[in-house]
């Protein structure tokens, strides 16, 4: 089993931007290596990472591009160390086929994704949540990702500690996705250190009969060895059998794929987390995610006020999508379920899939880049509450 | 239902009286019989051995391509990364674990075309790795298409009425990125590609060796050149060693049938992961 | 032809010393690379037998022109040849 070490003293509040934060988060969980291109939201990650690693003894390096960013984390994770990266949509468009070969050679790694106005260069400068599909959808092939969506500044220290143990844990790439808004402003943070920190899961046997795929364990995680240990191992893009060797069979593609998708899958009871407010009355609930939830509280006190039965999720990790939370919706008598979103409709669809459950599915959906006001929540609450 | 191969394949190892026994395995030699790509492998293998270095003091990095499956032929820490992405990868093991030697073995496809970018940056950087470049002028293993590395008139799947790109000159490119140990041998000389991987194992920095392997299988076939040795015939024939030839002046060019090769830079300088060393002493001290 | 042109690379062999040929037959893929860099045409494919893997394989069918070059050992893909000294009992003295 991964080694655990919990750790915790007093905590200092101070007044600091979200991105600064995961940067903070990261170095705090143990994270020694940084390569990242600069991109806005997200270059400040890089500037304090430049600033930070090496007083901790840490490597920094800006890399050429961002396909270059990845891979050299890829490599940095097999050497051992916790590695993370930072970038932003068009970033994390290059750096997509990498995140297939870090699922496939069950790198541990962290990308951060700042995310901003798209498609194509759009809104540099702003915030959005249209990246969410890319997030789970990112590269080929079929594989599971994690992804962890911070709503405060608060968070984002938090989620980078969580992302790098579930990383870390599941041996997996975990895409962290704020946006410009969260990255940017800023907030009173504790840099608490009341946290566990997972570490890598190591050979289970002798380097003689160890192989690098073998899983000996129930969570269908392999025991990971690094360069420059005494183990010899060969990890390939290509399917591979437990010694590493490419395997070009129809039943080792299956077999390599189940294994890889359901160790993330038959883990989403200890992955997924959500926030919950007034479930067990609601008959109308709102479910967002990041940025545009903060306006929540306030819009459903303003429609409780008024006596009407309404409720709000928040999503803490969007992929792999909690499907228990819906299954509870269902048992709740939940009749409606309204999703906010900064884009024109991408977690809608993974809600639509329950519609079975008895509930109705409808959208707030605004592809804009600045997050919706309480009011404007409260008016598309009111509106559906008396649809 | 199956669709496997149901063809006897040997267990090939090296018996324990072999030089190389455990530090090769021969059932991933996935390689055309004569190809030079082995005996690239076998050359860094046999050096590796001399040194005295055991698996775990090395890594082996290779992109993608019939030189991209070297990699799984070594019994050490070996790494098959995507295509075009092991220069930046081998950057990512060596800064994170600066006692490693990281050897880089890829073809010119995968080095020059899709990475091209990352080589240029990897020379600049001057990070300790080395890189060994197989150059075959052609992508062999996805059926012998143009690469940046095919000389002019030259046929291949995606030029058949010759190719109209002029070609790198890889060891020029090198020596111009920044490169401080750059080398360009043809892959029967042995001994002198010997003799450079070791200096590219003292270099402190970023080494480069062109290894000079034609394709018999794809670019031989296409271009009437013949089977595995007269492919090499036509090789020597070109092939001029020269010393103390500037990089910009070695020529590599088929119609003018002149391939100079030797040790064209050779300038230790200081490499990337110590200079990372010496910034974090400059930040622990300031942080005081 | 390559072995006509080609000298070898090392020092000439001492009186002293005899060479034996050491082929892995299993390993060998009888690509021909040693055949044609052996500067003194000692190797050749041996066209009567097969290795496990049904190739033919190499065979140092005049080791006595052997000067112990180790010119095959280095350019074999696989190094499935190797040149080992054997030391001649020295009857003279």
């Amino acid at each position: 089993m991964p080694s655990t070490s919990k750790s915790s003293s007093k905590s200092k509040l101070i007044l600091t931007t979200g991105n600064y934060a995961s940067a903070e988060g990261a170095i705090a969980v143990g994270c020694r290596f940084f390569a990242g291109y600069p991109i806005t939201p997200s270059s400040e990650i890089a500037h304090y990472m430049s600033r930070r690693l090496p007083q901790v003894g840490g490597s920094f390096i800006q890399m050429e591009d961002e396909l270059a960013s990845i891979v050299a984390v890829v490599g940095a994770s097999y050497a051992g160390v916790k590695a993370m990266t930072a970038t932003s949509g068009p970033g994390l468009s290059l750096m997509a086929e990498t995140v297939g070969l870090g699922f496939m050679l069950e790198a541990p790694m962290v990308i951060v994704t700042v995310m901003r106005g798209g498609p194509s260069t759009g809104q540099p400068t702003k915030a959005s949540q249209s990246d969410v599909m890319q997030t789970r959808y990112l590269s080929h092939g079929d594989y599971e990702m994690i992804v962890l969506a911070p709503a405060t500044v608060q968070e984002c220290y938090d989620f980078s500690i969580k992302a790098f143990n579930l990383a870390e844990k599941y041996r997996t790439p975990v895409i962290v996705a704020t946006d410009g808004i969260v990255g940017q402003m800023m907030e009173p943070v504790s840099y608490h250190s009341n946290f566990e920190v997972i570490t890598r899961k190591g050979p289970q046997v002798p380097p003689d009969k160890y192989q690098p795929f073998e899983v000996l364990d129930d969570d269908l995680v392999p025991g990971m060895a690094t360069a420059g240990s005494e183990y010899n191992f060969y990890v390939t893009g290509l399917t591979h059998d437990n010694t590493g060797s490419p395997d070009m069979t129809p039943e080792r593609e299956i077999e390599l794929v189940k294994r890889l998708c359901d160790k993330i899958r038959r883990a989403r009871p200890d992955i997924n987390d959500w926030e919950e407010k007034y479930l067990e009355d609601a008959e109308t609930v709102i479910l967002s995610y990041g940025i545009n939830s903060r306006g929540n509280p306030e819009a459903v006190a303003q429609a409780r006020k008024k006596g009407h039965k309404v409720g709000y999720v928040r999503l803490k990790t969007i992929w792999p999508f909690p499907d228990e939370l819906m299954e509870r919706f269902g048992k709740l008598g939940v009749k409606k379920v309204l999703v906010t979103e900064m884009n024109y409709g991408q977690i809608i669809r993974e809600v639509e899939r329950f519609r079975h459950l008895g509930f109705s599915v409808s959208g707030l959906l605004v592809p804009t880049t600045i997050p919706f006001s309480p009011a404007f929540i409260y008016e598309g609450l009111m509106k559906e509450v008396n649809r | 239902m199956t669709t496997s191969n149901e063809v006897f394949v040997p267990d090939l190892d090296y018996p324990e009286d072999h030089p190389l026994h455990g530090r090769l395995n021969l059932n991933r030699f996935i390689f055309c019989p004569g190809c030079l790509i082995g005996t690239a492998i076998t050359s860094i293998t046999t050096c590796l051995v001399e040194r005295g270095l055991t698996p775990k003091d090395y890594a082996i990095v290779s992109g993608i391509g019939c030189t991209g499956r070297s990699s799984g032929c070594f019994k050490a820490p070996a790494f098959h990364a995507t295509h075009g992405r092991a220069i930046p990868f081998a950057t990512g093991l060596k800064l994170a674990n600066p006692d490693l030697e990281v050897f880089v073995l890829s073809g010119d496809g995968d080095l020059f075309a899709i990475g091209g970018n990352h080589f240029i940056h990897a020379c600049r950087r001057n990070v300790e790795i080395n890189v060994i470049c197989n150059n075959n002028g052609i992508y062999g293993m996805t059926g012998g298409q143009c690469a940046p590395t095919t000389s002019i008139g030259d046929f291949t799947s995606t030029s058949p009425y010759g190719n109209i790109e002029p070609p790198f000159n890889l060891v020029s490119l090198a020596a111009a990125a920044g490169a401080s140990f750059v080398a360009r041998w043809p892959g029967y000389d042995t001994l002198r590609l010997r003799e450079s991987i070791f200096k590219a194992m003292d270099n402190p920095g970023f080494s480069f060796i062109e290894v000079l392997a034609p394709c018999f299988t794809q670019y031989g076939r296409k271009n009437k050149r013949g089977d595995a040795v007269k492919m090499l015939e036509w090789l020597r024939e070109m092939v001029v060693i020269d010393k103390n030839c500037p990089p910009h002046e070695a020529e590599y060019s088929h119609e003018n049938q002149r391939i100079v090769c030797g040790e064209f830079v050779n300038n230790p300088r200081e490499g990337f992961s110590e200079k990372i060393k010496k910034l974090r002493e400059t930040a622990q001290s300031r942080k005081k | 032809m390559l072995n006509s042109k080609r000298t070898p690379m090392l020092e000439p062999p001492k009186a002293d010393k005899e060479y034996e040929i050491k082929v892995y037959t299993d390993i060998c893929d009888g690509c021909e690379l040693c055949v044609e860099f052996c500067p003194c045409n000692v190797l050749e494919i041996d066209m009567d037998s097969f290795n496990s893997r049904m190739l033919h394989y190499v065979k140092a069918s005049a080791l006595d022109k052997c000067t112990g070059c180790k010119q095959c050992e280095r350019i074999c893909p696989t190094v499935s040849i190797m040149v080992l000294e054997k030391e001649v009992p020295q009857e003279d003295k």
